[in-house]
């Protein structure tokens, strides 16, 4: 048989209707399930049962259409088969085993090489800069006294930037340091009911001040490196004689 | 001597009449014995 060949494309929508053959042959099921309810003979009702769970287990299967799901449901349908005419067909082990074989043995050979998207992507890594202790603290800060606001959210500026360059930005990861520090102090003391003093909304500005310039800081950096490269590149094509 | 491997439509039919012989044939079985187990 021939390897997964399918792209990694979603699929489209009359993937869904993959399963509809095998539907259309496990029909008789149903009445089947009906008579043996009426009948209440609790062996055919749970072949009937088994036989149906696993028609519909092969059919969400193939409707989900992730790698390797058609596999699966040609395992799951030859299960359910089997089960079914073991216990409700009539054929005993032997025959469950045979009809069981035949079922996968059919579902692999309709459904192989069809298309199928690949799994789902796992979660990104956490950032390994060790700075989420600092961002949970700024979490809880943006989430608490509105007084302070402002200087979080510059605070949380700041953090973006410096994710954005982990090796550099010493003294910007100071300066975000210092202000979360006092940032969170003050808080602390606003909760316990503390009057807030009439400087403190000056404080507020020079930390949300403090906290822009650094960013500005680090933004600067980059950009006069970037000079740089420009101009050594322009200076390389020149001598090649390029430009 | 290599085995000579299936076409793909091939393929297909040849799944569609092992699924129809495998599970069509174990919902009829299922079904006489459902309708002989009311006679018994």
């Amino acid at each position: 048989l021939n390897p997964y060949r399918g792209g990694d494309k979603l699929p489209t929508w009359w993937t869904a209707l993959r399963g509809v053959p095998i539907a259309a042959m496990a029909l008789p099921f149903i009445p089947s399930l009906m008579l043996a309810l009426a009948g209440g003979n609790g062996r055919l009702i749970g072949g009937c049962l088994a036989g149906i769970a696993g028609v519909v287990a092969a059919m969400a299967r193939l409707r989900r259409a992730r790698r390797h799901d058609a596999r699966q449901a040609g395992v799951l349908l030859g299960v359910g088969t089997g089960l079914a005419a073991a216990f409700a067909g009539g054929t005993g082990p032997i025959g469950g085993v045979v009809l069981g074989l035949m079922a996968w043995g059919g579902a692999r050979l309709l459904y192989d090489g069809v298309v199928e998207m690949a799994p789902p992507a796992p979660p990104p890594p956490p950032h390994a800069d060790g700075l989420d202790p600092v961002r949970a603290r700024l979490a809880a800060l943006l989430s608490g006294d509105p007084r302070l606001l402002p200087a979080a959210t510059a605070m949380r500026g700041l953090l973006d930037e410096i994710t954005l360059r982990p090796a550099e930005g010493t003294q910007a990861r100071r300066v975000l340091m210092m202000g979360v520090d006092g940032l969170e102090r003050i808080a602390a003391r606003l909760a316990r009911g503390a009057a807030p003093p009439e400087t403190l909304p000056a404080l507020v500005d020079d930390l949300a001040r403090a906290a822009r310039d650094a960013g500005h800081g680090l933004r600067a950096t980059e950009t006069e490196a970037l000079d740089i490269q420009v101009k050594v590149l322009q200076d390389r094509l020149r001598q090649e004689g390029i430009a | 001597m290599k085995p000579v491997p299936l076409s793909t439509p091939a393929r297909r039919l040849a799944g569609f009449a092992l699924l129809a012989a495998s599970v069509g044939f174990t919902g009829l079985l299922t079904f006489v014995q459902a309708v002989a187990g009311l006679f018994r």
